[in-house]
Formats: C-alpha cells, structure tokens, sequence
C-alpha cells in the first residue's frame, strides 16, 4: 500500500492543479469554462483516484518483461509520467499483476482510458475534466499507433 | 462566436464549428480522388459523415435544452489550393485539431449528458487526427 499523508497529497495536487481546482474557469486554450465554479478542492478525492489508476497502471506497464514490449510500454510510460506530473500526483504505484502480451498491455490503456474519460464526467472543476478527458484522448491516440 | 457564457452557448459554439466542419469536409472531398487516393477519400467521407451526425445531435441536444441552434453560415473560407493530396489531408488535420479543442472547450462548460457528449467526440477526433497525419499528444485539444 502506498504511504502517503493526506495533507502532504492535497498540497500536492493544489499546487499541480492549482489553476483548475482553485481558480477552476480558464482552459487551457484560453477559452473561460462556465457552469463550473468549483469549490476549492472540491475535485481533490478525485484527482487522487486518478492519479492511482495512472501510477498503477504505469507500475503494471513497467514490470513489463515480454519479449518485445519495450517498445510498446515506453510511450505509454512516457505518457502517464507527463500526466502524472499534470496532475501534480506523486503517490506509489500499488502491486499488481504485470501484462504478458502486447493485448494485455493495451486492454490495461482501455481501461485508463475508460476510467478517465469516467472521470471528466464526474469533475466539479470543468478545467479538470478537460484535462481528463484529454488525457484519455492522448491514451486513446497511442493506442491506435502501437504497432 | 464568443467563447463564454452558459453551457449552452458552448454547446452552439460548438454548433457552429460542425457547421463549418460539414462544409469544408464536402469541399474536400470534391476534391479528393477515389481512384488516385482511395484510403483519403475513405478518410475524408468517414470524417464528413461524422461531422454530419454530430452537427444533428448537437441540433437535437440544443433544441432539446430549449434553444435555437445557430444556422449554418452560406459559406465558409477554404484555402484557396487544395489540389493535392498533401493540402488536402493539412487542411484535414487542422480542422480536426481545432475540432478537439473546441470538443474540449465543451467539456470544460457542462455537465452531465452533454460533457460525456464532448468527451467522447474529443477522444474520436484526437484519433482522427492521426489519420492525416496528426502525432499522437501528451493533452489533444488543449
């Protein structure tokens, strides 16, 4: 189990999300996000369940050691480490199972990915959610260019 | 069209680029080649047939929230070369990124039926993009 303290993990994510979950109403294209005038922190739990599906799924992806999926789990890393770092999470990867196949690799992506785009749906913050939901696009993107 | 105000002027924002997007896909793929260039000619009306479904159900959903969905404009600018298949598929590409962040803009002003709406046009388009050519992002859209 990670070990993590509330505080320090809420910090975290105020100061990674700080403009969507404080601030909430400008988007990252410039456009003002209406109908959605979050709370402070009101997003924090969910930043946080996302941001463990992430870290799990990248831990899964890592332990990685079939024969040739380095190169279809390094973009992937890549991706999940940049998210991550948006997100502002920097909790531990629970234990799991590693994939064996390619498959198994992109069946564990469509899973982020479902439970991103789930997740934009839930966000008080609409600046949040446009994160996520473009975070499961950019998965979705991968996916389709992996050999 | 201004960007801000209630869900449903992202919604009608969001109208109007689909407007814009059925219109310049028509342009394109008068413009494309079944025979020279088969799999962009399969790309081009994919992509105009989705913009189409996604222009009504944006029509419907306006309608349904009480609005009156903003009309297509009589015409829309296109580039003025589009005789090849590198200008066509450019000119593909950059409407699907301005499509995604449009989508995105969408999801960042509603809620419920309609944000899943966004987010599921924004996924598809974001893998539209590589289709012509597009390279998959780290944040598609914003």
């Amino acid at each position: 189990m990670p070990h993590r303290s509330p505080l320090s993990r809420r910090t975290v994510v105020v100061g990674g999300l700080g403009g969507l979950l404080v601030g909430g109403a400008v988007s990252a294209c410039g456009s003002q996000s209406s109908g959605t005038t979050p709370a402070a922190g009101s997003d924090t739990d969910l930043v946080d369940e996302v941001g463990q599906a992430i870290a799990d799924t990248l831990g899964r992806i890592r332990a990685a050691r079939g024969a040739g999926l380095r190169p279809v789990v390094r973009p992937f890393a890549r991706l999940h480490d940049a998210h991550l770092k948006k997100l502002g999470w920097s909790g531990s990867a629970r234990r799991s199972g590693a994939p064996a196949t390619r498959d198994d690799v992109l069946a564990d992506e469509r899973r982020l990915q479902a439970h991103l785009a789930r997740a934009a749906g839930e966000a008080d913050s609409g600046a949040l959610a446009q994160v996520l939901a473009s975070m499961a696009a950019a998965i979705a993107q991968q996916v389709a260019v992996t050999p | 069209m201004t960007r801000s105000g209630s869900p449903l002027d992202a919604l009608q924002t969001t109208l109007a680029a689909e407007h814009a997007a059925v219109f310049v896909y028509g342009a394109l793929g008068a413009q494309t080649s079944q025979s020279a260039t088969p799999q962009l000619f399969a790309d081009v009306t994919d992509a105009y047939t989705t913009h189409q479904q996604r222009r009504d159900a944006l029509i419907a959903i306006i309608e349904d929230a009480g609005g009156d969905p903003v009309a297509a404009q009589a015409g829309y600018e296109l580039p003025e070369d589009l005789s090849t298949p590198a200008a066509v598929t450019g000119r593909a590409l950059r409407l699907e990124q301005g499509a995604a962040s449009t989508y995105a803009f969408l999801v960042a002003s509603t809620t419920g039926r309609e944000r899943s709406w966004g987010v599921d046009a924004l996924v598809d388009t974001a893998v539209r993009e590589l289709r012509f050519g597009g390279r998959p992002e780290t944040l598609p859209g914003l």
